[in-house]
């Protein structure tokens, strides 16, 4: 699931997942995704790169509560680390 | 924030960056550890809901692995009820194991899967039967040929397909979209729901026909903080596992685990596995003791009065409580019970005007919970006045 507020960025990586051969990609905004997911299973969650450290805190916070498991990807404009 | 810093603030979390815009390379090498990292967490070694066996000592839990027992080896419909994470699907496979079926358990949540896709993934579609679908198709009904095929949240499946579900469950035939030929299916049909049904019906949401259909051998799994007992057995078993798994050694403290027993444990026993892997990866080779416990659960331990405690207070003969003046030919303890239970629910019913759910909240118990026991005694729920 790829979750940003701008839903073009979200939207660009939806489809660039995709062609590399994931299924079944969703875009979400931080409000909606957990209402999204509902009981479903989540394979990664992609954090897009217009999120406050607000929304980052809520959403790991979240993740983590639903299984600590999840693999999150933050994409950020900076280089990655 | 960048990655460091919430590497600092979450080290139980597995983070993975990438640089915007994002280069297919850099993605595809994280999708390779993201892949790889799935494949090394065998989910079944760590999710309730994957596991083999029921843990618990509870009355409930016994009753249900009863219930498997006794539905396996038969061909009946079986529709597990219970809140999101009680282990439905455990349950579910674990029907399918004991029942001697050789094809596949295939399973299916029908929350999940949109609309528009979802008669193509139940049934399968032939080559053209509309764009993108380029090759013929086998849906996984087909899939689960000779084995069992298992329907998550039911209670969210449109009611177009339900009328085609209810279809293949009369005749035992599929049609792939886009194609007039019918297939036989060998299958065994287990559905779940966290939502209650018979409301469904009464909304107008949920066929009556398709349920009744469904529930010829209904299960129901009681929310967690109903079978209290479960609680320990299920933190030792996996916190066992997880310490295999991950090669520590991790223990609960007696004030800590006093905490999580009282716990309400929203989220079931999905939220307690969740909880523990948590606290191996935040101590591991430690013990955690109360104030290791994360807010809500902290928190609402200092907030709500331990029911327990309320309970036996009120009951113990020297507060003035319940006093049974034991017949000297005895009594059967379990018909006494159940007998105070209907008092209970009766009055409960009469006070809340025949709401079940206002009866259920005054009882503490589920609203499915309730409707199942007004059911079993066979309660006359008194009508809800007019104004």
């Amino acid at each position: 699931m790829v979750i940003n507020r701008a839903g073009t960025a979200a939207d660009n990586l939806k489809e660039l997942i995709e062609f590399m051969d994931a299924h079944d990609v969703r875009t979400a905004t931080p409000a909606k995704w957990r209402q999204q997911v509902g009981d479903g299973r989540l394979e990664a969650v992609f954090i897009g790169p217009d999120l406050s450290d607000k929304d980052i805190r809520n959403l790991v916070d979240d993740v983590g509560r639903l299984d600590p498991n999840i693999p999150i990807v933050m994409i950020s404009e900076e280089s990655g680390t | 924030m960048n990655s460091s810093e919430l590497h600092k603030e979450y080290p139980w979390a597995r983070f993975h960056s990438l640089s915007y815009p994002v280069r297919l390379d850099a993605l595809g090498e994280v999708l390779a550890d993201i892949r790889a990292s799935h494949s090394h967490t065998d989910h079944s070694e760590t999710k309730p809901r994957v596991d083999g066996r029921l843990v618990g000592n509870s009355a409930d839990t016994d009753l249900v692995r009863r219930m498997i027992e006794q539905v396996a080896p038969s061909l009946a419909t079986v529709l597990i009820t219970g809140e999101s994470g009680t282990g439905k699907e455990v349950v579910a496979r674990q029907i399918h194991e004991k029942s001697g079926r050789k094809g596949p358990f295939v399973a299916v949540n029908c929350g999940a899967i949109p609309e528009s896709l979802l008669e193509s993934e139940l049934f399968g579609h032939e080559r053209g039967a509309f764009t993108g679908a380029v090759s013929a198709r086998a849906g996984r009904f087909e899939q689960a040929k000779g084995g069992t095929f298992f329907l998550d949240e039911i209670g969210d499946m449109p009611t177009v397909m339900q009328v085609k579900l209810l279809r293949v469950l009369e005749e035992r035939l599929i049609e792939r979209v886009g194609s007039a030929d019918s297939i036989p299916v060998d299958v065994r049909l287990i559905a779940a729901t966290h939502r209650d049904l018979p409301n469904q019906i009464e909304a107008g949401r949920f066929r009556e026909d398709l349920f009744y259909r469904l529930s010829v051998f209904p299960i129901e799994i009681s929310p967690l903080r109903e079978r209290r007992e479960d609680i320990a057995p299920l933190i030792d078993e996996f916190v066992y596992r997880m310490c295999v798994a991950q090669s520590v050694s991790l223990q609960i403290s007696a004030g800590a685990m006093n905490i999580l027993e009282k716990y309400s444990w929203p989220g079931n026993v999905r939220e307690l596995a969740n909880l523990v892997e948590r606290l191996v990866v935040i101590k591991p080779n430690g013990v955690v003791k109360s104030s290791d416990l994360p807010w809500p659960i902290a928190e609402r331990e200092d907030a709500q009065p331990d029911t327990t405690e309320v309970l036996s207070s009120s009951l113990n003969p020297t507060s003035g409580g319940i006093h049974v003046n034991l017949p000297s030919s005895g009594l059967d303890l379990k018909q006494y019970l159940a007998k105070i239970e209907q008092d209970m629910i009766h009055q409960a019913l009469v006070e809340s005007d025949g709401v079940v759910q206002r009866a259920a909240e005054l009882l503490g118990v589920g609203r499915t919970t309730l409707v199942e026991k007004i059911r079993r005694y066979d309660i006359n729920a008194p009508k809800k006045p007019v104004h």
